[in-house]
């Protein structure tokens, strides 16, 4: 009954239990170790609450949380970036748990409790996260009302059971805040996640690395085609990166272009002073009338990679995005969030009367001297009998297919001539090993060739329409100059197993013979329910994607567009005012109709109904009368109504007594009624 | 400023009354709005609380969580993160959405004073509140307190009615009322307070607050402050009679003999006694003023009363007659509360604000 000053016992549990909710999810991103800390502040306090520890001393404290500063800079190596900060702010949130005296030190870390909750986000955007994040709004919401509620009488739970009922009766005026209220776009740059789990395949090739991500079906990229027309799954090359620096084993990028960030600045120069020449060509191609194209949206997944992928040849229109001399599209920063971006390509567009500069060309013949001397040897023998590119190009790919298998299996390589071992002892291998052996030899013949990195192909959804892209689809293929078309895409893949180009990687493996069982597909097939479940799952996720992350100020234009028929500030507003009002309304309705009055007792009717013809007459029964003196009271002033009151007065009374509903109870209340009328004042 | 909150009271609660002069734009503010309200809302037997008569606003935790929404915001703009985003706006939502909540958690609810009990002046005297629900809401948490005191938290979830004992300051003598009731909650999660400042129009009765006076004056008692034992004289003229025995009665006059042949409980009277009788004489204290002798009576009428023989009390243009027992007593402080009571200074609007005069 009395008011508590002191922090409340549940308080107390649902802060503790709000905390554990917030912090779990951050932990997949954070230093483990906050953990420890965590539990060590837990035990302290409820130390503190059993009264067998003292609450910590200043000089405890400072050098504690000074430690732990330290300890996170040291452990990142940097503080101005998103996890350092983040786990800053963890830190205080929960180091303050020692520091816990009065409400308003509770109510601090509530508050504070939000906001880290909300800092999970900026790690994982899935529907999961979201729903968590909301329930652990709701045990934040379980603890504020502990704090504020001073008597006593509810059960623990109570608490959660009307936080829960009040976040579920928000929810609809948040949703029209969040379709309606105005987007403005980033006011500031802010430190991004510099992704310590890149994802993906990474700037270089070595043989093995591509094959690992064969077993990895997380999405890359979802891809919307503007006419929603499944594509021909050989066409879908996704080019990424092209590397044309190679050390023997190794494929990098150019020694120049290694730091991601001097890489950008060289770009953006040269563009600043002219456009590449095929950048002046492409502008021409595009403006010609006849020039067939396809236009997409792309979902990107963060990679933590600078580079977007496209089909070729294409213009990508997004912010802080730069076309390289490579046909490639690079991004300021890596891409660390989802991130949309359109793009059109024109698949038939190619260079006309062009030659490769000589740095270049250099670039791009360039071999270790004296390694892989027999791949060298072969080419070099081709050439030698007077072949054109084309032959030289065609014998290779009659190599691959004849002699060559398509395969997961581990291929150890030897370390000094990995080539060598590869096309002449092995002879089995992914998708990286013919690439880099293919764009070796066309080195060796002399024939600019580079390896590029990408995705290649796709999973169609039906119900959807869009193509998922996973990890899985990652691919090597190659590119060779020829001096009539320029650049031009031959993946040896298609030499060695054409269905895994034509069906994309997922069919391929579900259908691929027995006879390929050694070649470790078997492990990645999987059970064609467990596929459609997986594609059902994605297909949620893209509509979350489409609809939740990507509802931007572009995107929030045409909603006002087409729902409310317009952008004018006073639509907004006023659509704005009236749903809200709408949906409180709704909640006021609630509360009126959880707040009506109470039906009497069925068998107190009859007696109600009496004080209410008797009030009328003016008499009206005082608190604490019963029903016998009350009666008797009217009969004295009444002596006329002494023998009918008194009837009455027994009857209501055995009314109590008889089951509801029996007949004789039937009886009771029209013999109540009838007697009721007769009353006259 | 939420008492639980309060920094004066962080520390210790018990010792440290609320201020009642607060200083700062803050309190003059929240005094004027006070009586802004005092001035609107007339006196009033019961209140039923809606519309007209609760006020709602944010507590500090309502405007720390404006912040924090605001906070939040920022992040989601600034990352271009729409989960975020809708979190916050969540959060509004359900600060929003609070104003209904905190505001239902009062409407409807019928207060009354059931009881107020009389006292003497600087006591405390109880003051019974009847809290009843019009309809199937339960109210949880309500806060109660008189101006100038610390709340009391109860929940009405009782069918008919509950009650809830609070105490007022017995500011002066004479008939008081009681201070402005506040009712306030801040159901369910404290992010606004939603109250009402209630005037009834019930009074009580203060008795003076007794000063001790020394012993009875010579004139009052011949035989000193009462406390001597009385002589008994078997049928002399001075017996006049018995009386039935009244509860609380001293048993020194008990008729034993009647009691031991089972007839009864019987109290003998003496007539004699009248003419040595006790008063308490308004004349006895000379040179003081009004309120310093009311003091000082109540002070021998409280000794007196707890004798056992009969006194009476003299007032100018008043005198009860010597008798004894609990209505006599409370016959005598009334008269006291009562003397002159028309010619003590009205209630100022201060005191109604604040609880003190």
């Amino acid at each position: 009954m009395s008011l508590i000053y002191q922090i409340p016992r549940p308080a107390l549990w649902w802060l503790l239990l709000a905390q554990g909710a917030v912090i779990l999810p951050l932990m997949q991103y954070l230093p483990l170790w906050l953990i420890a800390v965590w539990a060590v502040c837990v035990g302290w306090r409820i130390q503190v609450v059993r009264g067998v520890f003292d609450a910590p001393k200043v000089m405890v404290k400072v050098p504690l949380a000074l430690t732990m500063v330290v300890a996170l800079v040291l452990s990142y190596g940097k503080l101005f970036a998103l996890e350092p900060l983040v786990a800053l702010l963890l830190l205080a949130f929960l180091l303050k748990l020692l520091e816990l005296q009065s409400q308003r030190d509770v109510l601090l870390l509530l508050l504070l409790g939000f906001f880290v909750a909300s800092t999970q986000l900026l790690f994982s955007t899935s529907i999961i996260a979201f729903l968590y994040a909301i329930i652990s709004f709701t045990f934040l919401m379980a603890a504020f009302m502990a704090l504020h509620t001073a008597t006593a009488t509810h059960s623990f739970w109570h608490s959660l059971k009307t936080s829960s009922v009040i976040t579920l009766q928000a929810i609809p005026l948040a949703l029209v805040l969040f379709f309606i209220m105005p987007r403005i776009g980033s006011l500031w740059t802010v430190p991004l996640s510099d992704g310590n789990a890149k994802t993906g395949f990474s700037d270089s090739m070595e043989p093995g690395n591509i094959s690992q991500l064969s077993k990895d079906y997380s999405p890359a990229f979802r891809v919307d085609f503007t006419d929603k027309k499944a594509p021909v799954q050989s066409s879908l090359y996704w080019r990424g990166l092209s590397l044309s620096s190679f050390d023997g084993r190794r494929w990098e990028l150019p020694f120049q272009d290694r730091d991601d960030n001097m890489r950008y600045r060289r770009i953006a120069q040269e563009q600043r002073k002219h456009n590449y020449g095929w950048q002046v060509e492409f502008a021409s191609y595009r403006r010609k009338d006849n020039s067939p194209y396809i236009d997409y949206q792309v979902m990107m997944e963060a990679s933590f990679q600078p580079w977007l992928f496209a089909l070729t040849t294409a213009s990508v229109g997004a912010k802080d995005v730069l076309s390289t001399p490579d046909y490639l599209f690079l991004s300021k920063r890596p891409v660390s969030q989802r991130f949309l971006y359109q793009a059109r390509s024109y698949p038939e567009f190619k260079r006309q009367g062009q030659s490769l500069g000589p740095s270049e060309r250099y670039q791009n013949t360039l071999l270790p001297s004296g390694s892989n001397p027999r791949a060298t040897a072969l080419a070099q023998q081709w050439r030698e009998a007077g072949d054109s590119d084309r032959r030289v190009i065609a014998n290779a790919m009659r190599l691959f297919q004849r002699e060559f298998a398509y395969s997961l299996q581990d291929t150890l390589l030897s370390e000094l001539n990995p080539v060598d071992d590869f096309l002449f002892s092995r002879k089995r291998g992914y998708c990286e090993h013919f690439a880099s052996a293919f764009v070796v030899l066309m080195r060796a013949a002399d024939i600019p060739a580079r390896v590029v990195l990408g995705y290649q192909g796709g999973q169609w959804n039906e119900e959807e329409k869009y193509l998922l892209v996973s990890q899985a689809d990652a691919h090597a293929w190659a590119e060779v100059w020829l001096p009539e078309q320029g650049w031009t895409r031959v993946d040896p893949t298609s030499a060695v197993a054409p269905e895994r180009i034509e069906l994309g990687f997922r069919d391929y493996i579900q259908q691929s013979s027995t006879a390929n069982e050694q070649n470790g597909f078997a492990e990645l097939r999987q059970s064609p329910l467990l596929m459609q479940l997986q594609m059902q799952l994605d297909a949620i996720n893209y509509s979350w994607q489409s609809w939740v992350l990507s509802y931007d100020q572009d995107q929030q234009m045409i909603f006002f567009q087409k729902v409310l028929g317009g952008q004018e500030h006073w639509r907004i507003v006023a659509v704005l005012m009236g749903a809200s009002t709408f949906m409180l309304a709704l909640l006021a309705l609630w509360l009126w109709w959880r707040a009506r009055p109470e039906a009497p007792a069925a068998e107190l009717v009859p007696w109600l109904e009496l004080e209410k013809k008797l009030a009328a007459g003016g008499w009206i029964r005082e608190p604490g009368e019963t029903p016998q003196q009350f009666s008797s009271r009217v009969s004295r002033q009444r002596p006329d109504l002494e023998v009918l009151l008194e009837r009455y007065t027994k009857m209501a009374y055995t009314l109590l007594y008889i089951p509801i509903g029996s007949d004789q109870h039937q009886q009771l209340l029209k013999d109540l009624a009838g007697l009721r009328n007769s009353i006259r004042l | 400023m939420p008492s639980g909150l309060n920094p004066a009271s962080k520390k210790n609660p018990v010792l440290q009354k609320r201020d009642s002069i607060k200083t700062g734009w803050l309190a003059a503010w929240r005094r004027r709005v006070r009586r802004w309200a005092l001035k609107r809302r007339p006196a009033q037997s019961s209140f039923v609380l809606d519309r007209n008569n609760l006020f709602i606003f944010p507590t500090g935790a309502g405007f720390a969580l404006l912040l924090v929404i605001f906070l939040m915001w920022l992040l989601g703009t600034n990352y271009d993160n729409n989960l975020v985003l809708a979190l916050a706006f969540l959060l509004a939502s359900i600060l929003i959405s609070c104003i209904l909540h905190t505001h239902a958690s009062l409407a409807g609810l019928k207060i009354e004073v059931s009881k107020l009990q009389e006292g003497f002046a600087g006591d405390e005297l109880g003051a019974e509140l009847r809290l009843s629900r019009q309809g199937k809401r339960k109210y949880h948490d309500v806060r109660l307190f008189w101006a100038g005191q610390y709340p009391k938290a109860v929940t009405v979830d009782q069918a008919d009615a509950s009650y809830v004992s609070l105490s007022i300051n017995a500011v002066r003598r004479g008939i008081i009322a009681p201070p402005l009731l506040c009712v306030e909650s801040r159901y369910p999660l404290g992010l606004l307070r939603c109250w009402a400042w209630l005037k009834f129009d019930t009074s009580v009765l203060v008795y003076p607050k007794p000063v001790e006076a020394g012993p009875l004056p010579a004139t009052a008692s011949d035989e000193g402050s009462g406390d001597s034992e009385p002589v008994l004289l078997d049928g002399a003229e001075d017996f006049s009679g018995f009386h039935s025995y009244r509860d609380g009665e001293s048993l020194k006059h008990v008729s034993w003999k009647h009691y031991a042949q089972g007839k009864g409980m019987f109290v003998k009277d003496f007539q004699s006694y009248a003419d040595e009788q006790l008063w308490v004489d308004w004349n006895a204290l000379p040179g003081m003023d009004r309120e310093a002798r009311l003091q000082r009576l109540c002070d021998w009428l409280l000794i007196l009363a707890d004798g056992s023989q009969p006194f009476g009390m003299r007032l100018p243009g008043q005198t009860i007659a010597p008798a004894t027992g609990i209505s006599h007593r409370l016959n005598c402080l009334r008269a006291l509360a009562n003397f002159e009571a028309n010619q003590l200074a009205s209630l100022s609007s201060n005191y109604y604000l604040e609880g003190k005069l």
